[in-house]
């Protein structure tokens, strides 16, 4: 039973003992007040609002059509559940798992697709020319967010300023001179060919002069870092409702892949659902086996980042790792005054928690902060299924937080920083035209 | 019934319903939903004071009674921890970082490594210096002599600005001699006296220095530049995998690996060296792992009727011990080194079998071949059947 329930049973007695030492009528409008407030504010019961999800084909919809093809019938396929424990997570089942290998797969001949012409071709609901966009196009309304190379503005489309998106504009010059020009063409290229429900969108991109630009779907909670630094830390049940979510898209882009390289709380934002959408894809590339240049955001970076050996997807475990550390605990595993001393901590494969972690949390970090690679869950044969199968998430119905049924434990208001604004400067003569052909 | 009343909650519903009777709010729900978002957004605010101001100031001992059912942090962590400014304080949004693109299997120029000539007391004060510092400690000694016969001699006289606050920092620097003053926002912090070394986060990517720091004598310090730094680590790092990589390929049964798999498998592998007449492995003993010849030789021999028998001198590229992918029955032969300077890469069966599962699976699509191979190996009377169980 949880906790939950135990203290909804019993809130009856308790508003009468609260009320007694009141000495004051008003007893029972107290009492059903109250307790219909509690139930009111459970995220235990799947909500009668679930909003469905953004994302074209629903894994069900996926899992219809691969029955179809196999002839039999959904409802044939008992499920049995892996865990017998809890009923929600009859959901691991290997009839499930081979379903979601499937759409996985769709996903990947669909992504792959569009990646091969330079991404999509168009997007649903597009009211420009998506060749042909240009600043000209949009009111420019305050700065939300500061990059390394440029700026995410609020923008409207001034032929229907209802749209509201968020633009992320990059100056050309800052790229080149950082050596970035790579990984900005791997952002445009990879976001204007995924898709999946928490991952932001891409609406348009286009360059002048001075520029490049990417127009994302504007997405108004604001980032998770406000919000957790606000709140102290999250309970664990809350940090795992937004790790499952981490750990789907962790699990699509893998399998198309993609290695996303540079989560953090400051790159995820809140949908007014209160589910999450990763944005900055920055970093993300398509690897075959490995890569080698060091990036990402200090207390993230694995160890084998930090030691120059070459690495892989399992990168992307560790910094899952430290972001579920840092949602439960209010602060990251490793920090220090000064970068090198974060990486020293890092890579001393030293990790301590504080007392209020359960142990199944400890367990999962262990597993996941895990120097030695042949240890690291999501890199071992089972890959994301260690992770999904953990102790930790065996409260999660993964279906129904890719279907965003699951009701998020607390829907944000409109939030973003405030900035300094600066005058947009575009010039007259074209720079880099050849380094950012391709964009 | 039996229930514990939680620590808060009396008052919790005393103070709610007073806040009730006295305003008397038409609508209840509306109002106590407003009520304790109320509640929770002021404690919200005050753990984020606590956690970002407080901390800072360490004065832990002044927590206040009311965070403590928030941060009971003692037992593990020792203390709620201090967190640092730089990274917390003011907002303390992160930003990421990340390095010019290098990649060693794209650099195939074959120019020579640049050596910058050194006395012998030097090499040793260099290597004795850098060891101290993380980022070369996990580097293997043929790496760290690379990395010594790159540093540059660079002599510095009084007054001189050896790295500048807010400037592109490239370079490593170790000090021999000289006495250098450390400043941070124009305020001196500290000093370096005729040793230590600073900067060595511009090995890794180019970040704007933290600090100026200025010679205060003449003085003498070695230089080490990001991008040669990166190229011998990396391209060893790589050159290693590519080794490794090689030495897999030799093993028939690893074929049928895919190219994932197989780096995987890689990163699991480790080098030891052995001298000459050491025991690698030991006839009886449990199979633990399995080896591939990096460097040298090693006789495998057998003791069967008290007597020794060498069945067989592996080199390098090749591989002994397999067995213990599929059993850990006992070695069913002896390996010792052959002369010093022997290396083995190491294959830990645990941590492939974590990696890919179990073996035979992986073999029995080759069991023909790994039949011969083990014929080869040990000898006609050795019973395949008996690993397949
Ligand atoms: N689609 C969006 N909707 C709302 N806010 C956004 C959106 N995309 C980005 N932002 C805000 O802008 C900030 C900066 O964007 P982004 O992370 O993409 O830039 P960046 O230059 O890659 O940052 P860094 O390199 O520091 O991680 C984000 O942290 C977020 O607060
Ligand atoms: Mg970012």
């Amino acid at each position: 039973m949880s906790l939950f329930k135990k203290f909804q049973t019993k809130s009856e007695r308790l508003i009468k003992i609260a009320t007694s030492t009141l000495n004051s009528s008003g007893t029972s409008s107290g009492n059903s007040s109250t307790s219909s407030f509690v139930s009111s504010t459970s995220n235990q019961s799947a909500s009668n609002q679930a909003s469905s999800s953004s994302s074209g084909t629903s894994i069900k919809q996926s899992i219809k059509d691969t029955d179809k093809q196999m002839g039999q019938s959904s409802s044939g396929s008992k499920a049995t559940p892996s865990y017998s424990n809890n009923p929600n997570t009859g959901y691991l089942t290997p009839e499930y798992e081979a379903s979601v290998k499937q759409f996985l797969e769709l996903k990947r001949k669909d992504f792959e697709e569009k990646f091969k012409h330079g991404g999509a071709k168009s997007q649903p609901n597009q009211i420009l020319d998506p060749k042909n966009v240009k600043l000209d196009d949009f009111e420019l309304d305050r700065t939300i967010g500061t990059g390394s190379f440029g700026r995410v503005i609020i923008v409207y489309l001034k032929k229907d300023k209802t749209q509201r998106y968020a633009m992320k504009m990059l100056k050309k010059e800052n790229i080149v001179k950082m050596k970035q020009v790579e990984h900005t063409l791997n952002e445009k290229k990879i976001l204007s060919s995924i898709d999946f429900p928490f991952i932001v969108k891409l609406a348009y991109s286009f360059k002048d002069t001075t520029n490049l630009y990417m127009v994302l779907e504007y997405v108004s909670g604001g980032e998770m870092f406000t919000h957790l630094r606000k709140t102290g830390r999250y309970s664990e049940e809350n940090a795992c409702f937004y790790a499952a979510q981490i750990v789907l898209t962790f699990e699509y882009l893998h399998y198309l892949n993609i290695i996303y390289r540079d989560l953090k709380p400051e790159n995820v934002l809140y949908d007014p659902n209160g589910y999450i959408k990763i944005t900055d894809f920055g970093f993300a590339k398509i690897i075959k086996d490995r890569t080698w240049t060091l990036c990402g955001t200090p207390e993230y970076l694995a160890p084998e980042i930090i030691l120059s050996r070459g690495y892989n997807k399992a990168v992307d475990w560790w910094a899952l790792g430290v972001i579920i550390y840092e949602m439960a605990a209010g602060y990251p595993p490793f920090f220090a005054e000064q970068p090198i001393q974060i990486y020293e901590k890092i890579v001393s494969g030293h990790l301590r928690f504080p007392s209020h972690f359960s142990v199944d949390l400890k367990d999962l970090l262990k597993n996941l902060l895990q120097v030695d690679l042949t240890k690291r869950i999501g890199n071992l044969k089972n890959g994301v299924n260690d992770v999904k199968q953990h102790k930790w998430f065996h409260n999660i119905d993964w279906m129904a937080i890719y279907e965003r049924k699951i009701k998020a434990p607390f829907l944000p208001k409109e939030e973003y920083e405030h900035y300094d604004e600066e005058p947009l400067y575009i010039s007259t003569t074209e720079k880099f035209v050849k380094e950012f052909a391709e964009f | 019934m039996n229930f514990e009343i939680p620590e808060g909650l009396t008052d919790l519903l005393q103070d709610f319903t007073v806040e009730v009777l006295r305003k008397r709010p038409t609508d209840l729900l509306q109002f106590a939903a407003q009520y304790f978002d109320n509640l929770l957004e002021k404690r919200a605010n005050e753990n984020a004071k606590n956690l970002l101001l407080n901390n800072f100031n360490n004065q832990m001992e002044e927590k206040q009674p009311s965070d403590d059912d928030v941060y009971s942090d003692e037992d593990e962590m020792g203390e709620m921890p201090d967190l640092p400014k730089s990274r917390f304080a003011g907002g303390g949004r992160r930003h990421s970082v990340a390095a010019e693109k290098y990649n060693p299997e794209e650099d195939t120029s074959e120019e020579p490594a640049i050596v910058h000539p050194k006395t012998d007391q030097e090499r040793q004060y260099l290597i004795r210096t850098v060891a101290h510092i993380f980022i070369f400690r996990s580097l293997e000694k043929k790496q760290v002599d690379k990395v010594i016969d790159a540093m540059f001699c660079r002599e510095v006289e009084p007054d001189d600005v050896i790295i500048e606050q807010g400037d592109d920092g490239d370079n490593f620097y170790v000090i021999e001699s000289g006495k250098y003053d450390i400043f941070v926002n124009k305020q001196k912090v500290g000093e370096y006296d005729q040793k230590g070394s600073f900067g060595e986060l511009a090995l890794m990517y180019n970040m704007p220095r933290a600090a100026t720091i200025i010679a205060t004598t003449q003085g003498k310090l070695w230089a080490l530049d990001r991008l040669t730094f990166k190229r011998i680590v990396l391209k060893s790092a790589f050159e290693k995998r590519k080794m490794y990589e090689a030495l897999l390929d030799n093993m028939p049964m690893f074929k049928s690996l895919n190219s994932y798999e197989r780096m995987n498998v890689a990163d699991a592998l480790f080098s030891k060296s052995f001298t000459n007449g050491e025991t690698i492995i030991k006839q009886g003993e449990q199979a633990q792992c399995m080896y591939f010849v990096e460097h040298g030789s090693v006789r495998i021999v057998r003791e069967q009727d008290g007597q020794s028998k060498e069945i067989k001198v592996c080199h390098k590229g090749d591989y002994f011990g397999e067995l213990a992918l599929l059993t850990k029955k006992p070695r069913a032969a002896s390996a010792f080194a052959l002369g010093d300077d022997m290396k083995c890469a190491i294959l830990d069966v645990d941590a492939f079998e974590r990696l890919l599962g179990p073996c035979v699976k992986i073999m029995q699509k080759n069991i023909p071949d790994y039949e011969e191979q083990l014929r080869k190996l040990f000898g006609e009377k050795f019973n395949v059947a008996d690993i397949e169980k």
